[in-house]
């Protein structure tokens, strides 16, 4: 389970990113993976860059969204967890 | 007993040939010899869409369709630097075995983006359909040709290396008899091949092959209906993030390129409209795609 206080991201050295409209692209340096993000996927990506907890990410999309962290914590979390398992984020303790 | 048909090592468009074609598929010569002049006949016919070169065709790149072949000499057989590819005993599975192994030859050696695509064009502005093969993508290409829209590819999607621009893939469609009743075309004068198929040159469809300049104007997700009945059609938009993971995931070798390819699909979706396309009929979803794409 995702610890709130850790910082998240940044992104791994190498990952290309790139904008389609609301959406990100990014591109995994090794596995040549592309990833199209939607909409939420790619606030977090946005949020996540080293600065923030995760607490911190999703007060900020709570705000973003006008909704409470408790609605929208899960999701987040599961999406941060997802760039860690595809290698795009460091791991947790990295 | 071939052999004395090929040319010396195994080049097999060096010697002597009743037909002998040269074509150019994405930028490469391809030189194609064929031993009688039917067979050569009916390889024109394919490839005419295709422009004629002068320049030397890498042995890579050279076929040569024997018939009569096999130990009782009733055969076709298709050779190729590599060696034959296999022997038939009829014209038209030899034909199908030659236009697999071409078509993959000219999207492997292709030096840009290529995308498994039918691509339509309305003047300038092109229509492509990402999707895997049984998907319906030559025969909606086909229904396209009868709605008024131009030939660029059943096959390919092809962006060049140079400024991003799109290179037609005009083979000629090979449509089962279904296809054939479907999109009207039943009654022309094809290219028997294996299968059953029909390969349809572009002008016996009344159709022409779309010039370039081109641009990708609108990426469209094909929704078949269950069975091959009518059903609902429907143009819906979709994002242009979702058009680039068609593109992306119906992509022939963005693995080559990854971080090319990345910005190029990138740049196609930013550039072009996204739509879900739901149909049964083909002529009735291409007529669909004239009145609000073309």
């Amino acid at each position: 389970m995702e610890q709130g206080g850790e910082r998240i991201g940044p992104a791994v050295a190498g990952v290309v990113e790139t904008e389609v409209d609301e959406s990100i692209a990014l591109l995994h340096p090794d596995s040549s993976q592309v990833y199209v993000l939607n909409a939420t996927a790619a606030d977090v990506w946005r949020l996540s860059d080293g600065e923030r907890t995760l607490d911190e990410v999703v007060a900020a999309l709570a705000i973003a969204y006008g909704a409470t962290p408790e609605a929208i914590h899960a999701e987040a979390a599961a999406t941060v967890a997802r760039f860690r398992e595809d290698g795009l984020l460091p791991p947790a303790g990295g | 007993m071939t052999r004395d048909r090929e040319g010396p090592d195994g080049d097999p468009g060096a010697g002597s040939a009743a037909h002998d074609g040269t074509w150019e598929l994405l930028g490469t010569p391809f030189g194609i010899a064929c031993t009688s002049d039917a067979v050569g006949a009916a390889v024109a016919r394919l490839f005419q869409a295709f422009p004629g070169v002068d320049r030397p065709v890498d042995a890579a790149y050279r076929y040569l369709v024997v018939d009569g072949c096999g130990l009782h000499g009733n055969e076709r057989c298709v050779h190729t630097a590599a060696g034959a590819l296999d022997a038939s005993g009829a014209v038209s599975d030899a034909l199908s075995l030659l236009l697999t192994a071409v078509n993959r030859a000219a999207i492997d050696a292709f030096a840009g983006f290529a995308v498994h695509a039918g691509v339509l064009a309305a003047g300038s502005s092109a229509i492509a359909f990402p999707a895997p093969s049984g998907t319906g993508k030559t025969t909606l290409a086909a229904a396209g040709l009868r709605a008024g829209f131009d030939y660029v590819s059943d096959e390919a999607l092809c962006v060049g290396p140079a400024a991003g621009q799109l290179v037609p893939y005009p083979r000629a469609l090979a449509l089962s008899p279904w296809s054939r009743q479907a999109v009207g075309l039943g009654h022309v004068d094809g290219v028997e091949l294996g299968d059953g198929e029909t390969a349809v040159p572009v002008d016996v469809s009344g159709a022409r092959v779309a010039a370039a300049p081109l641009r990708l104007a609108h990426v469209v997700n094909l929704v078949r209906a269950p069975g091959s009945g009518p059903g609902p059609c429907v143009l819906a938009p979709a994002t242009r993030g979702e058009a680039m993971t068609w593109l992306i995931e119906r992509s022939f070798n963005h693995y080559k390129r990854p971080a090319e390819s990345f910005h190029v699909a990138a740049a196609l979706a930013r550039g072009a409209h996204a739509w879900r396309l739901a149909y049964g009929d083909p002529l009735e979803a291409a007529a669909l795609l004239r009145d609000r794409l073309g």
